[in-house]
């Protein structure tokens, strides 16, 4: 679970959209109790997507976002989903060490309270400050195991640093690069920030590719008419699998380096075409 | 009726359900209007049974329009409004 090509958000207080959710393509749906839903409706969508989890087969994985520690509902929206039986919390603005401590001290108080004996929950980590990029790996390290996914948000990152979103296509190389080293050295899953401009979709192949090129492994999307594109920009290209397959075709490298169509292959770039391979593999049978 | 609270919307797939308090009478008044009445009546003449079994408090008027709910999401509405009255009620 956690890797995914694309996670559509769905708020939690919409059950029209919850219900719709799966049928549109995407990898991973995130049911969301934290910026789509007001603070007035809290507690709804919160019983909404309990309900939903409980009750409603929903295709693909199934992710919550939970509310911030900073804020007063998280430890309520953790315990719903645990209750109900949700496998995958999105947890959001994670900064430091301690945050992660605190989350996994309430999910093993939680599910000790329920009769489990370890934890059976993934989390996916949102690092969506500069303390957050710059503490990744620690972060990591501090997940006990758990952590699934490393997930980038943008839009609070760049409103710290006080940087245009959308402005050249460098700004965001920094964050996602240290991400996507952090999530590749723990062997996890990297999700990029969403595109929030679903009427653009040349700005959202963009801004995709960059975070393809820089080692992001799925995107979060917040509307339907995005997911074919992140879909296809993050999946192998028929011309990758078709080079993955002349590389493996040599068979094994015993004897270091060789030439395939005028191009050296040793190790790291065998390993990379069979990780092409394996992926397509992946997403053939999803 | 005198409203005390209202949860849901008339949003496709939603259900809008009002609790108020009634004296007319002993037991609860529950009006369910609904497009698909006719073909859900039992299913959602249960799920509404067993919401308002776990409520102990005053006899209620219960509105529920619905707009092609499912059961999870009626069970789910129900569940904060009485939630909701609880709190009112201290």
């Amino acid at each position: 679970m956690g890797k995914g090509r694309t996670w559509l958000y769905c708020p939690g207080n919409k059950p029209g959209k919850i219900v719709k959710a799966g049928v549109y393509g995407a990898d991973g749906l995130v049911l969301d109790l934290e910026d789509s839903v007001a603070p007035a409706m809290k507690h709804e969508a919160r019983n909404l997507v309990s309900a939903a989890l409980m009750h409603h087969p929903l295709n693909g994985d199934v992710a919550v976002r939970i509310n911030g520690l900073g804020t007063d509902w998280w430890e309520d929206d953790l315990r719903a989903v645990i209750q109900a039986g949700g496998s995958i919390l999105r947890i959001p603005k994670i900064e430091t060490v301690e945050d992660i401590r605190s989350i996994l001290f309430l999910l093993k108080d939680v599910q000790k309270k329920m009769g489990f004996n370890s934890v059976r929950i993934e989390l996916q980590v949102i690092l969506e400050t500069p303390r957050g990029v710059e503490n990744a790996f620690s972060i990591l390290d501090a997940g006990e195991g758990f952590i699934h996914a490393l997930s980038f948000g943008a839009e609070d990152y760049c409103s710290a640093l006080g940087i245009d979103r959308k402005g050249p296509e460098f700004v965001l190389d920094y964050p996602r690069s240290r991400i996507a080293a952090a999530a590749s050295a723990a062997g996890i899953a990297c999700l990029d920030t969403v595109w929030s401009d679903f009427s653009d979709e040349e700005g959202l192949k963009k801004d995709a590719s960059r975070a393809k090129n820089l080692g992001f492994t799925g995107k979060s999307v917040i509307h339907p008419a995005q997911i074919l594109s992140v879909n296809t920009i993050f999946s192998a290209s028929s011309q990758q699998i078709q080079w993955a397959k002349k590389v493996l075709s040599i068979g094994d490298i015993h004897q270091g380096a060789v030439a395939v169509e005028g191009a050296m292959v040793d190790e790291p770039i065998f390993r990379r075409a069979k990780q092409i391979l394996k992926q397509s593999e992946e997403e053939l049978h999803a | 009726m005198n409203p005390i609270v209202c949860v849901g919307s008339e949003e496709k797939g939603d259900v809008l359900v009002t609790l108020g308090l009634q004296e007319e009478s002993q037991t609860h008044q529950i009006q369910i209007h609904s497009p698909v009445r006719s073909l859900f009546k039992k299913q959602q003449d249960q799920v509404v049974a067993e919401m308002v079994a776990h409520y102990q408090g005053s006899p209620l008027f219960i509105e529920i329009s619905d707009n092609h709910a499912l059961d999870w999401v009626l069970r789910a509405r129900l569940l904060t409004a009485f939630q909701m009255l609880e709190h009112w009620n201290g």
